[in-house]
């Protein structure tokens, strides 16, 4: 399965998913003008990936400034399809954010919060240490 | 789509200063862009409104304001009177239920706009006035 690979604009997050090495990284910000159109394609693609994918070490950083609502709602769906396949692959959700920025690390706890299979760790971007919430 | 550029540089630089306020802010831009996206089809008095950022006894505070048909008040003071009766817990709750529904309604948005607000603010205000047969000002404030 092709890599998927989106530079960043403006407005929407660079995306690389590297489905042979089973990495996948979202970076920058978040609020197309349509939302639909631009997370659609990366549902989509993880969702074709993860059909066909068992037993493997799944790593996704996530690594955002700034999602406006309707990108949240994309996320929480990435979340939740992480979440299932967490049941028969090892899934590894970083969330990456500034040391002061309470704002992202908040929102990414919240979406953490929900996860039963998958494992989710906050990751201060300034230092090499990682800031460890460990769900439940 | 409406895109919102700050170019007072003092402005800017006093919003980096105050981020909670600069988060308040870009939430209720954002709620009203998504209400004025909706009438845009409307009459042209339904596609202005206007924000307002100020400091009130220490307090920042923002608000948002624009013409709204008579028929959807109901449905927008029944929304707000409910998210304006909910705790922390309840509202994050809401938040995440609405984040996760499907409904086709929801096709540009998330729908959660004012549950945005009303979870960022410490507390907020609304209100409708209605200015003639067919339309009433809805203003929505909320604060730092």
């Amino acid at each position: 399965m092709q890599n998927l690979t989106i530079e960043a604009t403006k407005r929407t997050p660079a995306i690389h998913f590297d489905f042979e090495k089973h990495q996948l990284s979202l970076a920058g910000e978040s609020y197309p003008e349509d939302v639909n159109q631009f997370h659609g394609q990366v549902i989509s693609a993880l969702e074709s990936y993860l059909a066909k994918t068992n037993n493997q070490a799944i790593q996704i950083n996530f690594d955002l400034l700034y999602f406006n609502s309707s990108s949240a709602k994309a996320l929480i769906r990435i979340f939740d399809m992480l979440d299932e396949t967490a049941a028969h692959n090892k899934v590894s959700i970083h969330w990456m954010h500034e040391i002061d920025d309470d704002n992202i690390a908040e929102l990414g706890e919240e979406f953490g919060e929900d996860l039963t299979n998958a494992h989710f760790q906050l990751v201060i971007k300034s230092s090499p240490e990682v800031s460890e919430r460990v769900n439940e | 789509m409406l895109e919102l550029s700050l170019t007072d540089i003092n402005a800017l630089n006093y919003l980096k200063e105050n981020l909670d306020l600069m988060d308040l802010l870009q939430k209720t831009v954002s709620q009203l862009q998504s209400m004025l996206a909706k009438s845009v089809e409307g009459p042209s008095e339904f596609r202005y409104g206007l924000v307002v950022v100020d400091n009130r006894d220490g307090t920042h505070f923002v608000t948002c304001a624009n013409l709204v048909d008579n028929s959807n008040v109901p449905q927008l003071k029944n929304t707000l009177d409910q998210i304006h009766n909910m705790d922390e817990a309840a509202l994050k709750k809401l938040y995440k239920q609405m984040l996760r529904s499907d409904s086709p309604d929801r096709s540009k948005g998330a729908g959660v706009g004012f549950i945005d607000i009303a979870r960022k603010a410490t507390k907020f205000e609304y209100d409708f006035v209605e200015v003639s047969e067919s339309s009433s000002y809805f203003s929505l404030t909320s604060y730092v």
